[in-house]
C-alpha cells in the first residue's frame, strides 16, 4: 500500500533519514520502533510532505501515486491520515467542530454524520463532550478527539505519532484496543511507538529504526523475542554480573 | 440626552467594529496587523464613487459591484504582495502592509485627486426618524441595520459553515489544519477577502458623513485599532463589543466633557488597555499544553 524506497530527508545540513526503505502491507498494522532522534517523526513527516523539499532522494509511493512533491493537503486527500505528535486538537474550537475538520476533504453529510456516531462509540466520553470546547479536553481524551478525528476522513491508511506518550497505562490500553478494531475494520496503520511492548503486541510487523535507518525488521511477534529488542527496547535484561549489576548486552547489528 | 448620545455613538461604533473585524479576522489568520485595511476600505469608497457618478450604475448595483470588487482587492492582496514572502516574520509582513498602504494612498490621490469630494448616497445626514424621544438620522440607522446584518452574517459563517470552521481551524494550527486537508492558501486569500469587504462596507456607510478623499479611513482605522485592542485583538466578539463602546464613549466623553477631548479617548483606551488587561477585554491568550 505504501512503498518508501530508499529516501534521505535532511533538516538544514543535517541528514535525518538515510536511506531508508519501508514498506506498509494493506490491512497490516506495522510498527516503527527507535529511541529518541532515530527518525521516526521525520519518516512520518516526510510522508505527508510537511518538509518542503524533502525527501531529497528516494520515492514515497502510496497505491501507485507517487507522493513525491505533492503539498500535505493532496497527499491528505489521497486517503492518509496522520495523527501528530502531542495531541493538537483545535482548542478553540468544539469536540464537534473538531470532528468535522476531520471529515473536511469529504463531502457526504450522511456519511459524516455516520462516521461520527461511530467515532462516538469508540470513544464514548467524546459524545459526552460534543459541545465542550477542545481546550478544555485532558491528555487522553484529546489523543482520543485526535485519533476520531483522523478517523473521520475515512482514511486508507492511518499514521500515528507517539499515541501514548504521556497517558496513564490504563488510557493507553483503551487507545490500542482501539487501534486494534480500527485496523481489523480496513483501515492499515503505521506505527511510532516508544512503548514497544504495546506497539508490537498488536502490530503485525515491526521495524527498528536507528539513526534514520532500518536495522531490523521483523514479524511483530518474532521482534518480541529478539534479544536485542528485548534488551534495548522492551527493557528486559537476561544477564545480571557477578557483582548483581544489570549488563547491556552489545548491540549485534551494526 | 444620554440615550440620544448612546445611540448616535453606538452607529459610530459599529463602523469602528466592522474595521476592526476586518483587522482581528486577518490577525488571527495570519498574524498580521494590516495597516493597510483602512485604504483598501477607501479605494473601494471611491471605486463606489466612480461607478455611481461616472458610469451611472444604480446605487444598489454599485455597492454590490464595490463589494465584489473589494473581495477581489483583499483576495489580490494576499497573493501578490504576502504570498510570495519566502521567510515570513510578522515584522516583515506588517511593513508590507504599511508600504501597500502608501502605494493604495499614492494611486487612490493620483486617480482621484486629494480634494474632497461629496457622496452621492441616498442616505442623508439630514433626514431625521423619530422613535418616541430618540432621534436617529438616516445615515445613522442604516449604518446600525446593515452592520449588524454583516455581523450577523458574519457570525452563522464563522459558526456554522465548514469553511468558517476550516478558517478558524487555521488560524489555530496551521500545520494540523493542512492535515485535515484544509488549503492554506485559498483559505487564506478568502480571510483576506472577507476582510477588504468588511473595510469596504464601513467605508460605503461613512462616506456620507466624512465626504470622500484619500485620507478619510486614517481616522476611522486608528479607532478600529484602538476599537480591537479593547476588545481583544484575537476575538472576533470581542472586536464587535469594543467597536461599540468605544463609539458610545467618544461620545459620552464629547457630550458631557468636551469635544476637544472626543479624539483622544482611543488613543488612551489603547495605552490604558495595554497597562491594565493586555489581552483585551475578551481576547484569550491560550495556554497550551503539551
Amino acid at each position: 500500500m505504501l512503498k518508501v524506497h530508499n529516501i534521505e530527508t535532511f533538516y538544514g545540513p543535517i541528514r535525518a533519514i538515510s536511506g531508508l526503505s519501508l514498506e506498509v502491507p494493506e490491512g497490516k498494522i506495522v510498527a516503527l520502533l527507535g529511541s529518541n532522534g532515530a527518525g521516526k517523526t521525520t519518516i512520518l513527516k516526510t510522508i505527508c510532505g510537511l518538509l518542503e523539499g524533502q525527501p531529497s532522494k528516494g520515492t514515497i509511493e502510496f497505491m501507485g501515486t507517487p507522493l513525491n512533491g505533492l503539498a500535505p493537503e493532496g497527499i491528505v486527500r489521497l486517503g492518509i491520515a496522520y495523527v501528530e505528535e502531542g495531541r493538537p486538537v483545535f482548542e478553540e474550537l468544539t469536540v464537534d467542530e473538531n470532528l468535522l475538520m476531520g471529515g473536511y476533504v469529504r463531502r457526504d453529510v450522511h456519511g459524516l454524520q455516520r462516521d461520527r456516531d461511530r467515532v462516538m462509540s469508540y470513544f464514548p466520553v467524546l459524545g459526552q463532550r460534543r459541545g465542550q470546547l477542545a481546550g478544555t479536553l485532558s491528555g487522553g481524551e484529546r489523543q482520543m478527539l485526535v485519533i476520531g478525528r483522523a478517523l473521520m476522513a475515512r482514511p486508507k491508511l492511518m499514521l500515528l505519532d507517539e499515541p501514548s506518550l504521556g497517558l496513564a497505562p490504563m488510557a493507553v490500553k483503551e487507545i490500542f484496543q482501539i487501534l486494534k478494531t480500527i485496523n481489523e475494520e480496513g483501515t492499515t496503520i503505521l506505527l511510532v511507538e516508544q512503548n514497544a511492548k504495546m506497539a508490537l503486541e498488536i502490530a503485525h510487523e515491526g521495524h527498528v529504526i536507528e539513526a534514520g535507518r532500518v536495522v531490523l525488521s521483523d514479524q511483530a511477534k518474532s521482534l518480541l523475542e529478539n534479544e536485542n529488542v528485548r534488551c534495548y527496547y522492551l527493557g528486559i535484561t537476561g544477564e545480571v554480573s557477578a557483582s548483581g549489576l544489570k549488563r547491556h548486552r552489545k548491540k549485534r547489528w551494526r | 440626552m444620554l440615550t440620544q448620545l448612546i445611540v448616535s455613538g453606538l452607529a459610530t461604533g459599529c463602523l469602528y467594529a466592522l474595521v476592526a473585524l476586518g483587522l482581528v479576522i486577518v490577525y488571527k489568520a495570519s498574524n498580521v496587523l494590516n495597516f493597510a485595511q483602512g485604504d483598501m476600505a477607501m479605494v473601494s469608497t471611491f471605486v463606489t464613487f466612480t461607478l455611481l457618478e461616472t458610469l451611472h450604475i444604480p446605487f444598489f448595483w454599485a455597492v454590490l459591484l464595490a463589494i465584489v470588487g473589494a473581495f477581489l482587492l483583499g483576495a489580490l492582496f494576499e497573493i501578490c504582495l504576502l504570498r510570495p514572502v519566502k521567510h515570513p516574520t510578522p515584522l516583515g509582513l506588517i511593513i508590507i502592509t504599511v508600504g501597500a498602504q502608501q502605494i493604495l494612498y499614492g494611486v487612490a490621490g493620483w486617480i482621484w485627486g486629494y480634494d474632497t469630494k461629496a457622496f452621492p448616497s441616498l442616505l442623508s445626514d439630514l433626514k431625521i426618524y423619530r422613535f418616541g424621544a430618540l432621534v436617529i438620522s438616516e445615515v445613522n440607522l442604516w449604518i446600525l441595520i446593515a452592520s449588524v446584518l454583516l455581523m450577523l452574517a458574519l457570525l452563522l459563517f464563522f459558526r456554522y459553515t465548514r469553511l468558517g470552521i476550516a478558517i478558524r481551524a487555521m488560524s489555530q494550527n496551521l500545520i494540523t489544519a493542512k492535515l485535515m486537508g484544509v488549503s492554506a492558501h485559498w483559505t487564506l486569500s478568502l480571510t483576506w477577502g472577507i476582510a477588504s469587504v468588511l473595510g469596504a462596507v464601513a467605508g460605503i456607510l461613512i462616506a456620507p458623513i466624512t465626504f470622500l478623499d484619500p485620507n478619510m479611513m486614517l481616522n476611522p482605522l486608528l479607532k478600529a485599532f484602538a476599537a480591537a485592542t479593547l476588545g481583544g485583538m484575537n476575538s472576533f466578539a470581542g472586536a464587535v463589543v469594543g467597536g461599540g463602546s468605544l463609539g458610545i464613549l467618544e461620545n459620552l466623553v464629547g457630550g458631557y466633557l468636551t469635544p476637544e477631548l472626543k479624539e483622544s479617548v482611543a488613543f488612551l483606551i489603547i495605552i490604558l488597555v495595554l497597562c491594565v488587561r493586555p489581552s483585551g477585554l475578551l481576547g484569550r491568550h491560550y495556554k497550551h499544553r503539551v
